[in-house]
């Protein structure tokens, strides 16, 4: 072997070894991270079912129309006489719920909605189990999918327990997410450019809020919930330590 | 030490630099330089296209919706949320009045079933929250001006 | 579907192709143990099925890759998982385990038939002569102090590959294990499970491809060779059954929340795969077989039942890799109901696609029996 190609193939492993890159392209973005830190509030007592929030993720986020693939849906929790509890979710909430209650042979005896999305957990199952690094937590508390680099293995949406991943379909329109894990960003696009996400928007009576409690106001606002209402997570059991905050549900809602 | 043994630990050693060869070739540019993750990736998801706008932005033209509106009880719905994403209308007002297919009135065979899909009787619904149960299937529209439905002169 | 399930579970995310690539790489558990057993715990007995297991370990190690690589959405991109491995990921560091193995189970094939190699080199002549020189090396010694060396570099790099094999199948329960939103997956004893059921399956198959290979050969198996194989069979799977009713003894005692939906799942959705299959064909019945096999004292008894308990247990390992996987994913994480999975015939994990996984790693096994033999272990 001569010096020449010696020199080559010595330089190019000390470059794998140490992880040097070949070029950086960074796309340039004015937006600091370090200055956000975000947290959701669904206000269960205030929800009246109408299934806009999931029509405008769909149209905001490319989400299939397709039954079920959902980043946010809407759940029903319906007690009857009896201690009978049925849940349903008619196609995630996206028409609203049309009938008044999932059974009409008896007699409810409370019932309300819980609209359900990505908790961007503080310590998130999907995260630690996507083999590539294609699904990542922001340091502003946001969880988000590289559609770019996710081999579609489909191991995060296994270890979400929630229910909040899918798989994006062949025959969606995003051509660059086809097989890859999907979920809600907190439309991530609107938040780091000073809007709300689409759910929050449009929501008719303010039942789902976002917070960015870096900020002075909003962190004032955000505390005044928590302080004054009985505030709960999903599934806190389980450590995730999610950051989309519940009032007014009961235990059994999972 | 044997041939042969020399030979299957450079055959080893060849396959081990042939690797990090592949690894510098191969992984993504940005790759590691936030986190265990493409650091272009943020950057897309940052500059995704929007499709909803702000309330405020459809006040610097709609001044007499704003003025019934923000007195009324509508006042907590956002514009967006009945007439649908409308964030090409801002950007163009003249060319784009599109109308959403699944967020806007034109979504339900009739205005009267636009108004029931939030305000119609459910047990589940909060008893605060107005709901009728009109059996007599009048247009909401004869009474009602829907960015200031009650006291609102329609 | 049944009861509620969130509306994301409506898809399966791993099918039939899933359920074959733990059955595939937990079969390399077992033959590996059996040649493991030989060469590095003296059980000379076995010496006769050695280089078979080896083989067998190498042939399922390569088709492994193929079930897994098919599944994916992108497989184009599948090399991410070795140049940029998330190492909190369990599948990550099989991954890296896999890829490892396979690399020092070829040194060992070849260190082990070397002396063949250098025989077959000079006496074949074509595309095979060509093939058999190249894996000489150019080292054509083949007197006794080089077999020697041989013998121990094979033993020291077996000493590397026996942990790692079941750190592989002990990884794969991991996967499974590990996922605490699951009720039916979250429990320590996965792993262990896993690798428990998968020697056996793994022994079940040398003892039966040693059989077919062997008479088919017209050659007389060797008897002691094929009772310690069903003598370590009956071992292994004694505590494979243990720990599968274990398991399920420890999730009715604990009685936590989704246990309504594991009962459900156990009497109703999967009876026929889990009480018959897994439990009764893979678990009791051969256990009966081989005990009853051990106590006979006809041979014909003997090599009847230890071949029909090697295809029971076959059987019932399949059977257990499909409740653990599509069981896991038709209970739904909402603890309210359940979804089904329908297995199609065409697509991507669709039953033609995983014929073909399971016929792969038995094509190879085909083309490396012809490549290496198997019968030439008289020194």
């Amino acid at each position: 072997m001569d010096r020449r190609k010696f020199l080559k193939i010595t330089l190019s492993t000390i470059g794998g070894l140490t992880g040097l890159k070949l070029e950086a392209k960074a796309i340039k973005t004015d937006y600091d991270w370090n200055e956000h830190n975000y947290t959701f509030v669904v206000d269960s007592t205030k929800c009246i079912g109408c299934g806009r929030c999931v029509i405008a993720c769909k149209i905001e986020n490319d989400v299939p129309l397709e039954p079920h693939y959902f980043r946010t849906w809407v759940e029903r929790y319906s007690w009857y006489d009896g201690d009978i509890l049925k849940v349903d979710s008619p196609d995630g909430g996206f028409y609203g719920f049309s009938d008044p209650d999932p059974d009409t042979d008896r007699k409810v005896k409370k019932s309300y909605f819980v609209p359900k999305l990505c908790n961007q957990c503080e310590n998130p199952p999907c995260v630690q189990v996507c083999p590539v690094g294609a699904t990542y937590r922001t340091p502003d508390g946001v969880v988000l999918v590289d559609e770019d680099y996710c081999i579609g293995c489909r191991y995060c949406i296994q270890a979400c327990p929630y229910g909040a991943r899918y798989i994006y379909p062949v025959d969606g329109s995003v051509e660059s997410r086809k097989n890859t894990a999907d979920k809600c960003t907190f439309c991530y696009h609107r938040i780091t450019k000073g809007s709300k996400p689409a759910c929050v928007v449009v929501c008719p009576v303010q039942a789902r809020r976002i917070f960015d409690i870096e900020d002075a106001e909003k962190s004032i606002e955000f505390h005044e919930i928590m302080d004054k209402n009985r505030v709960s997570v999903l599934k806190s059991e389980l450590g995730t330590k999610p950051r989309v905050f519940y009032i007014g549900i009961d235990s059994e809602v999972r | 030490m044997r041939k042969f043994n020399s030979r299957i630990l450079a055959i080893y050693a060849t396959i081990l630099i042939l690797f990090f060869v592949f690894k510098s070739l191969t992984v993504p540019a940005t790759f590691g330089e936030l986190g265990w993750y493409r650091g272009d990736s943020v950057r897309e998801s940052i500059n995704l296209s929007q499709k909803f706008a702000d309330t405020y932005q459809c006040f610097d033209c709609h001044v007499d919706e704003y003025a019934l509106w923000s007195v009324g009880e509508h006042r907590g719905v956002e514009c967006e949320s009945c007439h649908g994403a409308l964030k090409a209308h801002v950007l163009d007002p003249v060319n784009y009045r599109g109308v959403d297919e699944y967020l806007s009135s034109t979504a339900y065979s009739s205005t009267r079933d636009f108004c029931m899909s939030c305000h119609v009787k459910s047990t589940s619904k909060p008893e605060s929250f107005p709901q009728i149960t009109d059996e007599m299937g009048w247009n909401c529209l004869q009474c009602h001006d829907p960015h200031n439905p009650i006291e609102g002169e329609w | 579907m049944e009861g509620f399930i969130y509306p994301n579970e409506a898809e399966i995310g791993w099918g039939i192709l899933i359920v074959l690539y733990p059955y595939i790489s937990g079969i390399i558990a077992g033959s590996f143990l059996v040649a493991s057993l030989y060469k590095l715990f003296n059980v000379d007995s076995l010496k006769p099925v050695f280089r078979l297991s080896l083989l067998i370990s190498l042939a399922f190690l390569i088709a492994t890759n193929f079930p897994l690589i098919s599944h994916l959405g992108h497989p184009e991109r599948a090399f991410e998982i070795i140049i940029t491995p998330h190492l909190s990921s369990a599948m990550a560091i099989f991954g890296y385990d896999a890829f490892f193995l396979l690399s020092i189970l070829l040194f060992i094939i070849l260190y082990e038939y070397r002396k063949d190699i250098v025989n077959l080199a000079t006496q074949s002549s074509g595309i095979k002569g060509i093939f058999y020189r190249i894996l000489t090396l150019g080292d054509y010694d083949i007197s006794e102090k080089a077999l020697k060396s041989d013998n121990k570099l094979a033993f020291y790099i077996m000493w590397v590959a026996f942990p790692s094999v079941i750190f592989l199948h002990g990884y794969v329960g991991f996967i499974f294990g590990s996922v605490k939103a699951n009720p039916w997956w979250n429990t320590s004893l996965m792993p262990l499970i896993f690798l428990f059921s998968g020697i056996v399956s793994g022994m079940a198959l040398v003892l039966l491809i040693y059989v077919v290979i062997f008479r088919t050969g017209r050659d007389e198996i060797n008897l002691t060779c094929f009772e310690t194989l069903a003598n370590l069979l009956l071992f292994f799977l004694v505590i494979d059954v243990a720990l599968e009713l274990l398991e399920l003894a420890h999730f009715m005692y604990l009685q936590e929340e989704g246990i309504e939906l594991i009962y459900g799942l156990i009497t109703d959705k999967l009876f026929i795969t889990f009480f018959i299959l897994q439990i009764g064909s893979g678990g009791i019945i051969p256990v009966v077989m081989l005990v009853s096999g051990k106590i006979s004292k006809s041979m014909n008894f003997k090599k009847f039942v230890y071949i029909l308990s090697s295809l029971f247990v076959l059987i019932g390992v399949l059977a257990m890799r499909w409740n653990v996987i599509i069981g896991g994913q038709i209970i739904s994480k909402s603890m309210r109901g359940f979804s089904s999975y329908h297995l199609p015939i065409l697509g991507q994990e669709g039953l033609i696609m995983a014929a073909i996984s399971l016929v792969i790693p038995f094509v190879l096994l085909g083309v490396l029996i012809k490549l290496f033999p198997v019968r030439d272990n008289l020194e």
